[in-house]
């Protein structure tokens, strides 16, 4: 409600002479026209297929581009000569005061940064953690399993990757909360505070451990990132605590929100739901499916030079939306792109971005969404959200699912 | 670490990549024409490789999704095909030498 008044208030900004005027829509990234009645993924891509044009213009959000085709979005994500990470939220003036390293980098300045995240959370480092990930999904499942009821997103979706990330960092426990509430602030502000004071709070929040950290190293995943060189010189103080706060921002809200699309499709779809509980097998396989269809980040561009594209100039400093809410599901890069077949054949997405910011935690992302399913669905085969219920999306630099209520029968 | 790569109609190209990124990202970042639609989930086989026979022993054995998709393709080798997106370069892989193949050739 109030995000909704915040965003209204805001004046749309007047079309630059450059932009013509059959590529302007009406679309507000964080209130996209629709999305009450019909859901987030389905609300972009009505804005898709509203359109002949692959790249439109909005005057919301102080006004930007968005690029409305999957092949178009891959194409600039890995583009960054033309296409800038150097600002990538909207608005551009927010996304001016947010900058954790590297993210906002472009190569080569951006490479040696994600030699070490790649060192922390890549391929390698990822088949080492399922033990303990399997382990805080188990707990919580099986704390569940026996009350017939739960709210999805508060009482799994929030509790497992914060759990899991504060192992990997071997922070408290009781820091969930507190860590969750400016992630929050971050992704979806509701103009309580400005990004510099929730930037502000991350830092006073991370120096501390930093500090800590360097006396006395541990094998924990902040150790291994802040112990590295960056192409033979120590890394700075700041780049320390861009790249922590990296790892939390980009690898809880993401998960949280995905793993509820993810549980809100299996709810309503029971034929899909015993696919999985019948041939448990078919979980890694059908995963990938199942990202491809529900993609949640909507992040930008900024255009680097004066440029052509889709037959339109855009000037340098200009904002591009990048969805890749609009990816996997675009008619023509997957065939009957809203139905899910846990066996498609050459899937084609977006979900994890492209180019060379592309999700250095995507294959932690697969860990999680795999063991989850598998550990649930063990142990919950059977579950529906009550009747009467409405599920409500929200929009946003990440997309959400509001809140999640499911029934089941427990075993007795 | 070098990579050569044989591209399809452009010939032999050099390419430098850094430890820990993937044979795929290396190939996408140097601007080479590969498909990667998947963007390395193991997922699309757009990515398919044939690897020179001096490095294919050299590297990480396959896992079984892999080699399910890789079996479909109708350039598959047994002694020679690999997702690039499941390789991690490293130093000893120095001089890794492998084609692309047409079926992971996009625009
Ligand atoms: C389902 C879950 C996830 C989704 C959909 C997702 C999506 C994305 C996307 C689209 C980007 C590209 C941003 C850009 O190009 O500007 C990205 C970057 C990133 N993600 Fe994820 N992510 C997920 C989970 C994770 C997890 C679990 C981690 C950490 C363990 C993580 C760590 C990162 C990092 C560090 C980056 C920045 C990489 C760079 O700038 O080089 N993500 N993610
Ligand atoms: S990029 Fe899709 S399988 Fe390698």
């Amino acid at each position: 409600m109030t995000e909704c008044a915040v965003a209204d208030a805001k004046p749309l900004a007047p079309v630059p002479s450059h932009v013509p005027a059959d590529r302007v829509v009406d679309f507000d990234i964080f209130n996209p026209p629709g999305i009450d009645d019909m859901g987030v993924h389905e609300a972009w891509i009505k804005l898709q297929q509203s359109t002949p044009y692959e790249v439109v213009w909005t005057p919301h959000n102080e006004g930007h581009w968005i690029a409305v085709r999957g092949k178009r979005v891959r194409a600039m994500y890995r583009d960054p000569a033309h296409f800038s990470s150097h600002i990538i939220w909207l608005p551009k003036s927010e996304g001016e005061n947010y900058g954790l390293v590297p993210t906002r980098l472009d190569p080569p300045q951006h490479t040696p940064f994600r030699e070490v995240l790649n060192k922390a959370i890549g391929i390698t480092a990822t088949k080492a953690m399922e033990p303990m990930v399997r382990s805080v999904a188990v707990r919580i499942i099986d704390a569940l399993a026996p009350q017939g009821k739960c709210n999805f997103t508060d009482d799994y979706a929030k509790q497992f990757p914060v759990q899991v990330f504060l192992n990997l960092l071997d922070l408290p426990h009781e820091d969930a909360a507190e860590v969750k509430e400016w992630i929050d602030q971050m992704t979806r502000p509701d103009g309580s505070m400005s990004m510099e004071e929730v930037m502000a709070n991350v830092f006073r929040y991370v120096d501390p451990i930093i500090e800590q950290r360097l006396k006395t190293p541990g094998t924990d995943l902040i150790s291994i990132v802040i112990n590295n060189d960056i192409d033979g010189r120590p890394m700075t103080r700041d780049e320390m605590r861009g790249l922590v706060s990296l790892l939390l921002v980009a690898g809880l809200d993401t998960v949280v929100n995905v793993l509820s699309f993810f549980m809100e499709f299996l709810a309503r779809n029971p034929g899909h739901r015993r696919q999985l509980v019948e041939n448990p097998a078919l979980i890694r396989k059908g995963i990938e499916e199942l990202f491809r269809r529900f993609p949640v980040v909507a992040e930008a561009r900024m255009v680097k030079e004066d440029t052509e594209c889709d037959g339109v100039e855009m000037k340098a400093g200009d904002m591009v939306c990048v969805p890749t809410l609009i990816t996997g599901t675009d008619d023509r890069m997957n065939g009957c792109p809203m139905h899910v077949d846990f066996n498609r054949k050459g899937i084609s997405h977006v979900t994890f971005g492209d180019g060379p910011h592309i999700c250095a935690g995507q294959h932690f992302a697969r860990l999680e969404a795999i063991v989850t399913l598998e550990e649930w669905l063990k142990r919950i085969p059977e579950f529906d959200i009550p009747a009467g219920e409405k599920i409500s999306h929200k929009s946003g630099i990440v997309c959400t699912v509001e809140r999640l209520p499911l029934v089941w029968t427990p075993r007795a | 670490m070098k990579i050569i790569v044989s591209v399809p109609g452009d010939g032999e190209v050099n390419i430098d990549a850094r430890n820990g990124w993937t044979v795929m990202e290396a190939m996408r970042d140097a601007g080479l024409p590969i498909i990667a639609q998947c963007g390395g989930g193991r997922a699309c086989a757009t990515c398919h490789i044939h690897v020179d026979s001096a490095f294919f022993g050299k590297l990480t054995p396959m896992e079984e999704e892999e080699h399910e998709l890789l079996e479909s393709l109708d350039s598959f080798d047994t002694a020679k095909s690999r997702l690039s997106c499941q390789i991690l370069c490293d130093d000893s892989l120095d001089g890794l030498t492998i084609a692309l193949q047409p079926d992971s050739v996009g625009d």
